[in-house]
This record gives C-alpha cells, sequence and structure tokens, in this order.
C-alpha cells in the first residue's frame, strides 16, 4: 500500500507553523498568560523577522487569474532581519532590508524574496554578531560609523531606472540589485564626486526619464544635496546647500520647475550623535518653535530659490506636488502633530505592545505662494499614510492619491483600510480589510491614459493564518473590493515601498 | 647689539639645539599600514606635529612625508632621525595615483586612509590627540600601527 503522500493543506499548516516561533521570539520579555501571548503574536507576527533568507513560492489563489493586460513584477523592500545573532532591534526601521519580487505572469503570480547581503550585513556576519548601529538601535559594544554607508540597510524603497534596480535607504547610496538572482550588488557610483553621499529613498522621475533626488546629510556641518541624473542614468547635476539645524528629510515633490523639499523641525544634535551614547533617532530633537521650513529648489540649477515657512509638523511622504502658471506651488502630504509615532510607537510595536498612542500622520495640503505666503489646509480626518499617486502625474495636477488609512479605531496597527483621497474633496472611494488582515502600501499600475484608469496592488498581511498575501483593485472601484487575491505559503515581514515595473 | 642681530643669533642657537637634539637625541619611528585593499597606485603616508590653531591633519604641520608603491595587505615605511616629542601619522592608499586623497562633494574620503593609533573620528579626522605617538630621549625603534579603513562598496 502506497504510504499517504502530505497534502498541500498539511504541508501549508507545517509551513505556517514556523512563523508562530519567529512571533514567540518576537515578543521580548512576555510574560503574559498563554491566552495574552495569543493576542501578542497576532499583533507582532508583522514584526517578527523573515523565516528565511531566501523565499520563493507561487501565491495560491481561490479563483481565477489576475487581470488581462497586469503583467510585470511589483518590487518591494522592507526591513526584514529585525533578529540577528539573538540580538533584535528597537525599532521597525533598523533591520536589514530584504527585496520582494511578486511576478504576475498573467497566469498568475509567483513571489520571490532575498534578504540583502549589504556590506554592513556582511561586516556582522564575519563578527558573528550585531555590531554596527543601526538607525535608532545601538548594539552592545557597537563599531564606530565612519561614513554613512558603513550602516547603510537598504531597507526602505526600490528604484527602477534606466535598467538598473536598486534598493534605497535614506542616510546613503543605492544598493544595485541583480533583478534575476535579487542578490545584493554594489554602491551605485552615480559619479566619483557623489560616491557615498547619502541618496535618499523617494526619488521623482519625470516623463522624459529625467530623474531628480535629495541627499540628507544632518552632521556636523548639515547639507541637502540634490541630484539630477538623465535617463540613461548618468549624474548630470549635483548641488550642495548647507542647511542648519537639519533632521531627516525622507521626501520631497517636484513641480514642471522646481523641487520642494519640507523639512519638519525634528533636527539632528551633532554632538550629541557623535558622543556614541544615543542612536541616531534619539540623536534628534523636537523643536515645534523652528517651524516647518520650505526649501524650493530651481529643478535645473539645483539651487534654493525660495523659501517658506509653516507650522510645526512631522512628515516623511508626499502625495505629489504641481505648480500653477503663476508659480503657485501645490503639494499634499501625510503629517503628523510631531514624531511620536516614529520615536514611541514604532518600537512599541516591535516590543509587541501594537498599541499606537501618538498622534497618526493625516492627509492636508500645502499652498505656497510665490510671493512668500504659505499655508496648510486642513487634516483629513483619520490616519493616512503610503500615499501613492498615479506615477504618470509626477510633477503635474495630480486629481487623486491612493494611501492606506485607519479604521477609526484608534488602537493597533494604524492601517485597516486602502483609499483613494481627492485633494480638496477628502476621501472619495474605500475597501476595509478583514480585522485580521494588515494592508501595506498599496501601488497604482496604469492600464488606459486617463489618471486613474488602472489598478491598485498592494499586499496584505493575514495574521489569523500567519501568511502573506497581495490583492488586486479596480483603482477608481476600490469598494468593490479585490478583483484578484492570492497568498503565500509564508508570511513575510511588514515592509515600507514598492515600486511596478510593467513587462 | 640691534635687534634685528639679536634674531638671528636666537635663530641661529635654536638651529644648533635642532641640530644637536638630531644627532644626539633622534629617534626612529616604524609605520605599519594594515588592511591595504590592493596593490594599485601609492600608500602616502605623512608625519605630522602639532601647529597651534591647525586642526589636525594640515599640511602645516607635516614634517616628513614618505610615497611607496602600495603592497596589498601591510607594509612599513620607517621615518628616521626624529626629535623627541610628540607626532601623529596620517596616511591615505593613492589607488588611482593622482596624489591626492580622493573625496567626493561632501568632503568624504572615496580612497582608503588612516591615522597612528587607529584613531577614527566622527565624520571628520580624529583629533591629534588620539592619533599621538610619543618619540622619546631615547634613541631606539618605536612601531606605530595604521590600519586602513575605506569606504563601503
Amino acid at each position: 500500500m502506497m504510504k499517504k503522500l502530505p497534502s498541500r493543506r498539511d504541508v501549508l499548516l507545517a509551513t505556517a507553523g514556523l512563523p508562530a516561533l519567529f512571533a514567540a521570539r518576537a515578543a521580548v520579555g512576555a510574560t503574559d498568560a498563554p491566552a495574552a501571548t495569543s493576542a501578542r503574536q497576532s499583533r507582532t507576527i508583522g514584526f517578527a523577522s523573515v523565516v528565511a533568507e531566501e523565499l520563493s513560492s507561487p501565491l495560491e489563489t481561490s479563483g481565477g487569474r489576475p487581470p488581462a493586460g497586469l503583467t510585470g513584477i511589483l518590487w518591494r523592500n522592507g526591513p526584514a532581519e529585525h533578529d540577528r545573532f539573538g540580538h533584535r532591534y528597537g525599532h521597525w526601521f533598523d533591520g536589514d532590508g530584504m527585496v520582494q519580487a511578486f511576478a504576475f505572469t498573467g497566469a498568475g503570480v509567483a513571489h520571490r524574496g532575498r534578504v540583502l547581503d549589504t556590506p554592513k550585513r556582511r561586516r556582522e556576519t564575519r563578527h558573528g554578531k550585531r555590531v554596527v548601529p543601526a538607525f535608532a538601535t545601538l548594539p552592545p559594544g557597537h563599531t564606530q560609523v565612519l561614513a554613512p554607508d558603513d550602516m547603510n540597510v537598504a531597507n526602505t524603497s526600490i528604484l527602477a531606472h534606466a535598467g538598473r534596480l536598486m534598493a534605497l535607504w535614506e542616510g546613503g547610496s543605492a544598493l544595485e540589485i541583480d533583478p534575476e538572482t535579487l542578490a545584493a550588488g554594489r554602491f551605485v557610483d552615480w559619479a566619483p564626486s557623489v560616491a557615498g553621499v547619502p541618496f535618499s529613498a523617494h526619488p521623482k522621475i519625470g516623463r522624459d526619464g529625467t530623474l531628480w533626488n535629495i541627499g540628507c546629510v544632518p552632521g556636523p556641518r548639515p547639507v541637502l544635496v540634490f541630484y539630477r541624473i538623465d535617463r540613461a542614468g548618468r549624474l548630470v547635476k549635483a548641488n550642495v546647500a548647507p542647511v542648519a539645524p537639519l533632521g531627516m528629510a525622507h521626501d520631497f515633490v517636484m513641480t514642471a520647475r522646481h523641487l520642494v523639499v519640507m523639512l519638519a523641525p525634528f533636527v539632528l544634535e551633532p554632538d550629541l550623535l557623535a558622543s556614541g551614547r544615543v542612536s541616531f533617532l534619539d540623536a534628534h530633537d523636537w523643536r515645534p518653535a523652528l517651524g516647518t521650513r520650505v526649501l524650493t529648489i530651481d529643478r535645473d540649477t539645483l539651487e534654493v530659490k525660495r523659501r517658506h515657512e509653516l507650522p510645526p509638523g512631522f512628515h516623511f511622504h508626499h502625495g505629489n506636488g504641481w505648480e500653477e502658471a503663476d508659480g503657485t506651488i501645490r503639494l499634499d502630504l501625510c503629517q503628523a502633530p510631531g514624531p511620536g509615532f516614529v520615536t514611541r510607537d514604532l518600537r512599541a510595536a516591535m516590543r509587541g505592545e501594537g498599541r499606537f498612542s501618538s498622534a497618526h500622520p493625516s492627509y492636508r495640503q500645502v499652498v505656497l505662494e510665490p510671493n512668500g505666503a504659505a499655508r496648510v489646509g486642513p487634516a483629513v480626518p483619520g490616519a493616512a499614510e503610503f500615499p501613492r499617486i498615479d506615477s504618470r502625474r509626477t510633477g503635474i495636477r495630480h486629481d487623486m492619491v491612493f494611501a492606506l488609512a485607519d479604521g477609526g479605531e484608534g488602537e493597533g496597527w494604524p492601517f485597516s483600510r486602502v483609499v483613494r483621497l481627492e485633494p480638496g474633496n477628502g476621501e472619495v472611494d474605500s475597501w476595509t480589510f478583514p480585522g485580521h488582515r494588515i494592508p501595506e502600501e498599496h501601488v497604482f499600475v496604469p492600464r488606459g491614459e486617463a489618471e486613474g484608469d488602472g489598478w491598485l496592488v498592494g499586499s496584505f498581511l493575514d495574521v489569523r493564518r500567519r501568511v502573506t498575501g497581495l490583492g488586486v483593485f479596480e483603482a477608481m472601484r476600490l469598494s468593490d473590493g479585490p478583483v484578484w487575491e492570492g497568498v503565500l505559503p509564508y508570511p513575510l515581514p511588514l515592509g515600507l515601498h514598492g515600486t511596478f515595473v510593467k513587462s | 647689539m640691534t635687534r634685528s642681530n639679536n634674531t638671528l643669533v636666537g635663530l641661529a642657537l635654536a638651529c644648533l639645539a635642532l641640530f644637536a637634539a638630531q644627532t644626539a637625541l633622534a629617534g626612529d619611528l616604524e609605520v605599519r599600514l594594515d588592511g591595504l585593499r590592493s596593490a594599485d597606485g601609492d600608500a602616502r603616508i605623512a608625519l605630522h606635529r602639532r601647529v597651534d590653531g591647525v586642526k589636525f591633519p594640515d599640511g602645516a604641520g607635516v614634517v616628513a612625508a614618505i610615497s611607496r608603491r602600495a603592497v596589498a595587505g601591510s607594509m612599513r615605511v620607517v621615518f628616521t632621525d626624529l626629535p623627541p616629542g610628540d607626532y601623529a601619522v596620517a596616511a591615505f592608499h593613492d589607488a588611482d595615483g593622482d596624489g591626492e586623497l580622493a573625496t567626493n562633494l561632501l568632503g568624504m574620503p572615496t580612497e582608503g586612509y588612516g591615522f597612528s593609533n587607529g584613531a577614527r573620528g566622527f565624520m571628520g579626522p580624529p583629533r591629534f590627540d588620539a592619533a599621538t605617538v610619543t618619540v622619546g630621549q631615547e634613541a631606539g625603534l618605536l612601531s606605530v600601527a595604521v590600519p586602513m579603513g575605506y569606504p563601503e562598496s
């Protein structure tokens, strides 16, 4: 008699058991009764380390194929190794990055993922322990950082440009990735003059393929760096502007003629960082009296042309920016009253507390007038983050933004919905995920010419089944729910940003 | 004697003293560069003295310099006949052979470099004190290590 082969369900269940171990390990110091631990695990699974350095599997779907015409790869990036050598990082943004590729073949979707073996990670492999300071965590007996790329974990976003695929971080160089093997390559050397100079995680690409980016260097001589790179991937121009004091400048907007950088009053104290006593994040100080400084940079000369000031607030991301004929610039962003969600909540999440007590970022619009006047509009009620637009509108007027939003409960991971916002009208369409599913960033993939004619594609973490899945929405009919979805046999840690490269 | 002559005499005495120090009390300093990544170009090693009001390392403080073809791994050079006092070594691996430490537009080195005692600064060079090696009154060979650091690539 033939021995009974394990069914696919058995295999799935066995695999699904693995992450529970990691989730349990993630709940550092947990002393709760079993029931409480279980609840905690369901929240911390998104902040557990990835189950393997390399992963590969087709997505299982309950039926149907992804929409015809939706072919290509959704590339994603995010911190994935929160634990290594028995050391657990204290903040979501610390972990070594992992590139995820979800390939839409027409017939289905297949996933591959690989941890990015950066020079920082290789150094720790040689030492057999964590030795490099991270964004918000100093490992015991850590080494000194000589240059930004010493601590580059390449964990924030993915850039596809001029035939190259790159993993981006905020504080260092772009890291080239082999699109076939997903292996980490060398740091991108746009030109000798900018070798090792920070290259931020949200570059903007114009319709002719020209790429603009900023680099943020909040050291003892703080500067912002501006880059213009042509469609062939060659550096055309770079410029440096002293900006003191300076903290994190994570994102910016590009209009037809300008770049706009908004600087939250959360600034680095270089002497405190140099003391080696605190992490990069903890060397920042919230100084609301500074207000939010706004720099407008000529996108051709890369010189700072105008400065505006707005009330204090803390933000990471913009949707888009555009310019009217008279030079008035309109942009949007997701802004919180202060940085507490970064300094406190994302640490609490790593401890398995899963309680977000700080005010969340909300969607707002900003108007910058050429005469120096500036105003920020009222917040659309509720939390909103990970704003994305139809990228063909980058730098020109956009009439919609896609984002993650909260479900109004105010506790736990704040995002439970995917929404479409209209500047001026607020939320106009949305889909609420079931309570056991945590949505990650969703990106727009165009189909027709009109803005919004296309799909919204994104991943989610199913904490009940302990798996990561992927959904496809008709971008203009989110409330219909996903038109296709599939799930992996394993979970991925909650990630950050991605990009869809159509084939 | 005029004031000018006084100065000349003073200078002559100082030179004599320096000469005496060099002949009677000179020391040798062996510098060992470790961790050179390749044999490309040259290793350039400069011996500095402290100069008040000038931030180390600066050309104003250089009292001797040696340039040699680079050797992958480790290499040794010796500065000879040094008067007693405090010194510091700054070295870089001039892999492209252009005679200068290559830097990016922020002034961050893009070639390998190092300082005596393995001294390191924060977003800049170390202080002279951290890299100090003292040549004493007694003749003999002192040795100091300069571990070379390279920007990640």
